[in-house]
């Protein structure tokens, strides 16, 4: 059980800056999910925290400790790697009974054979004890890897994208395990991945980071509803959230938003964006609509009067993904119906429900 | 524009030879003339094998494959008018775009005039106009991949061949290329086949979906067919996700009311008399129940075909994942996103009997769909 803060981590290399003045803290207990794309620096950031690298500046604290000058073996956390990190030619019980090794004052054998039996048992491991780590499946290898992380019961745990090299439906029941195991041992746990499902699913809190700098930090339903910027709200959801350029008007002392690419898509935003709105007659906006806030029909009616044409048409699963042209706007919509749509066929829109998702030029969330 | 057929075709590495592997095993199968057809299966399945002998890349070892009508097996590749794009895009890092296009038109010495529209165009049909000027190297994996369709295109070719082209590119920009290719191809009406091993991509792509696995077809249909009507526990299993709920079950036939009793898990599924029969016929005392976690729904009540508890729910943006413990059983359930409930909560989950699939799990093939 640990509490763990940044402050102000900044990491340069040669040529290039890996981390801009980051500072987060964790709860007790919490599992906090890193979500980014590739060289974004969460690898870089669980490093620093397992103690593997040095930050150019800044400090790390567990449990208000400044622990930025203590070697990481001297640390009880524990971190698992992407690509295992196993003892190929080891048995599984050698590969956990490592960790031990790396401590000041390990245990007896006794103990460390029970607390390796435990571990096992937990992660059902424990008929692979005498296995060699080359004679396993990926999953498998996954759960060792695990394992041997939990055996010195660290204060923290630190995950690097423990889930990338899984099939997809191992995956999502690797999810579940995370989730069962996170709430036994209710440790602590920091988490890389780049695949904002895992992060949504997984994370008590979200931390989006991109080239360094974090964007946003949030549970996931602040990541998903309420980005900050558009940055964040293109990272979570498939399809990606719609986007349109739009010109913010005055008709009649009412604002209106235009899309500059198509006249016959308009809002009207709520009451509350009204005002806040009033600021920016004349300028350009930018305005995001979720795929699946979109209503349709085949058939015109009283809401839906925005007629498109059927550009492309997906399956996805028990849904559908409709790529819909509106001038020269490309609007995604995603169905709850797995019925086939044809192309080139007409589809009635209704935005009138869809909440916007408002940014200024820059990609700022309108506040 | 053509179709591909191919009839009783084998592909036999080190064949006469101890270590010889059937990789593709007496494969039947028609391709319309237009039509988008996935090859889809795990690693190892035989998907490539068969790309490869269509595009003349491998020797078919025993069959025939048409192209247009015409046997290829022993035409060269340059002859069969067919186009690849591969993973590894395979682009001349020493040319920019535009020459990395026209390559083969200018080998064959065309107009340039032509060439020059034919560039123009299919640059327009990617969205790729902007890009014309720069090298490979300079371009994201999602852009070099669309230039490499767009070469393999420009030849207008009868067959247009995809293999595990999405592999490189990053998720959200993975969709955007899907749809680029997936435009174009709706436009020029190519026959095309994609090998993939991911099903999302696979059945929002493909008109039809061949699924393969240990070197055999286990099923040639179009993605509402797979989801609704797998032919066995394989595809049943690997296409949708999440994965389909199995349940293993006892039949229990009964004059009033004959039923399938979980055995792990705890509930019950009632049976129609058709059903019954069937099962009775096959001998069999022990079936699996195979039920999509779309078409489960939680019953205003606890009581349902299943009964649980919630273990935990996920948040995932467009829908919700609920997971539940069921006797020894985990089970689980795609709900709106906005479910509210709390772990430990007893459960009872319904679904359509119509999407209630039952199998042999000794032969694993479907006994009915629908009970």
């Amino acid at each position: 059980m640990a509490r763990v803060a940044l402050k102000q981590i900044s990491m340069d290399y040669e040529s290039t800056t890996a981390l801009k003045n980051v500072s987060f803290e964790t709860s007790d207990g919490e599992f906090l999910v890193i979500l980014g794309p590739a060289g974004a620096g969460k690898t870089t950031l669980l490093k620093i925290i397992a103690g593997v690298l040095r930050p150019t500046r800044g400090r790390v604290f567990i449990d208000d400790q400044d622990i930025t000058d203590k070697p990481g073996n001297l640390r009880n956390v524990a971190m698992t790697f992407e690509d295992y990190a196993l003892y190929p030619t080891f048995t599984v019980k050698q590969n956990m009974d490592n960790p031990f090794g790396a401590m000041e004052n390990p245990p007896s054998k006794e103990e460390r054979e029970s607390k390796i039996m435990d571990v096992a048992k937990m992660l059902q491991i424990d008929h692979l004890l005498d296995r060699k780590v080359d004679q396993l499946s990926g999953g498998q290898k996954q759960r060792v890897s695990l394992a041997r992380s939990m055996v010195r019961a660290p204060q923290v745990f630190l995950f690097d994208e423990p889930l990338s090299h899984v099939d997809a439906k191992i995956r999502h029941a690797m999810r579940a395990e995370l989730h069962r195991l996170a709430s036994v041992l209710a440790t602590t746990t920091i988490y890389v991945t780049h695949d904002y499902v895992e992060a949504l699913s997984l994370g008590d809190r979200i931390i989006v980071i991109d080239q360094g700098v974090i964007q946003q930090v949030g549970t996931p339903h602040e990541i998903y509803h309420s980005p900050v910027n558009e940055f964040v709200a293109k990272v979570v959801g498939q399809p990606n959230i719609n986007l349109f350029t739009c010109v913010v008007k005055k008709v009649n002392s009412q604002i209106v938003i235009e899309s500059v690419n198509s006249s016959a898509l308009t809002f009207v935003p709520h009451e509350n964006f009204q005002e806040k709105l009033k600021g920016y007659v004349g300028e350009e906006i930018r305005v995001g609509i979720r795929p699946q806030d979109i209503g349709f029909t085949m058939k015109p009616n009283a809401n839906n009067n925005l007629a498109t044409k059927v550009e492309l048409f997906e399956l996805w699963g028990r849904r559908g993904m409709i790529m819909a042209l509106l001038g020269e706007e490309e609007i995604r919509v995603l169905t709850d119906t797995d019925e086939v749509i044809n192309l080139n066929q007409n589809v009635w829109l209704d935005l009138s429900v869809a909440p916007l998702y408002l940014f200024e030029k820059s990609g700022v969330k309108i506040d | 524009m053509a179709n591909v057929t191919l009839e009783n075709v084998w592909k036999i590495y080190n064949s006469g030879q101890k270590n010889a592997v059937e990789a593709v095993q007496d494969v039947n199968l028609e391709i319309n003339d237009g039509e988008f057809m996935a090859l889809l299966g795990p690693s190892g399945c035989g998907k490539t094998s068969i790309l490869r002998m269509i595009a003349g890349l491998e020797k078919i070892s025993k069959g025939v494959i048409k192209i247009g009508g015409q046997v290829v097996n022993n035409l060269s590749p340059n002859d069969r008018n067919i186009a690849m794009a591969f993973e590894t895009y395979a682009l001349y890092p020493h040319m920019n775009v535009q020459e990395n296009l026209s390559f083969c038109l200018r080998a064959k010495d065309e107009d340039p005039a032509l060439i020059d529209t034919r560039v123009k165009e299919i640059a327009s049909a990617l969205h790729i106009e902007n890009l014309l000027d720069k090298r490979p190297s300079e371009l994201p994996g999602g852009e070099q991949q669309l230039i490499s369709v767009a070469r393999a295109m420009i030849r207008e070719p009868n067959v247009f061949l995809l293999d595990e082209p999405f592999s490189h590119s990053d998720a959200s920009r993975r969709v955007e290329i899907r749809t680029e290719i997936k435009r174009l191809v709706n436009k020029t009406k190519t026959t095309t086949i994609l090998v993939t091993h991911d099903q999302h991509e696979a059945i929002a792509m493909a008109d039809r979906v061949v699924v393969m696995n240990f070197a055999l077809i286990q099923q040639v249909g179009t993605a509402k067919e797979l989801i609704h009507r797998p032919t066995n526990m394989f595809v049943a299993g690997f296409v949708g996700e999440p994965a389909i709920n199995f349940l293993r079950c006892q039949f229990v036939q009964d004059n009033q009311q004959s039923k399938l009793i979980c055995l792990d898990a705890q509930g019950a599924f009632p049976i129609s008399k058709e059903v019954a029969d069937k099962i009775q016929e096959l001998g069999i005392h022990e079936v699996m129940v195979g039920i999509r976690p779309q078409e489960l729904k939680i019953s205003t009540s606890e009581e349902g075909f299943i009964k649980g508890e919630a273990v935990f729910f996920e948040f995932l943006g467009e829908e919700g994942n609920l997971i539940l413990d069921s006797g020894s059983a985990h089970i689980t359930c795609v709900t709106d996103p906005y479910l509210e409930i709390e772990e430990g909560k007893k459960i009872g989950l319904l679904a359509d009997r119509s999407e209630i699939f039952v199998f042999d799990p000794k032969t694993e093939y479907a006994i009915c769909h629908g009970v």
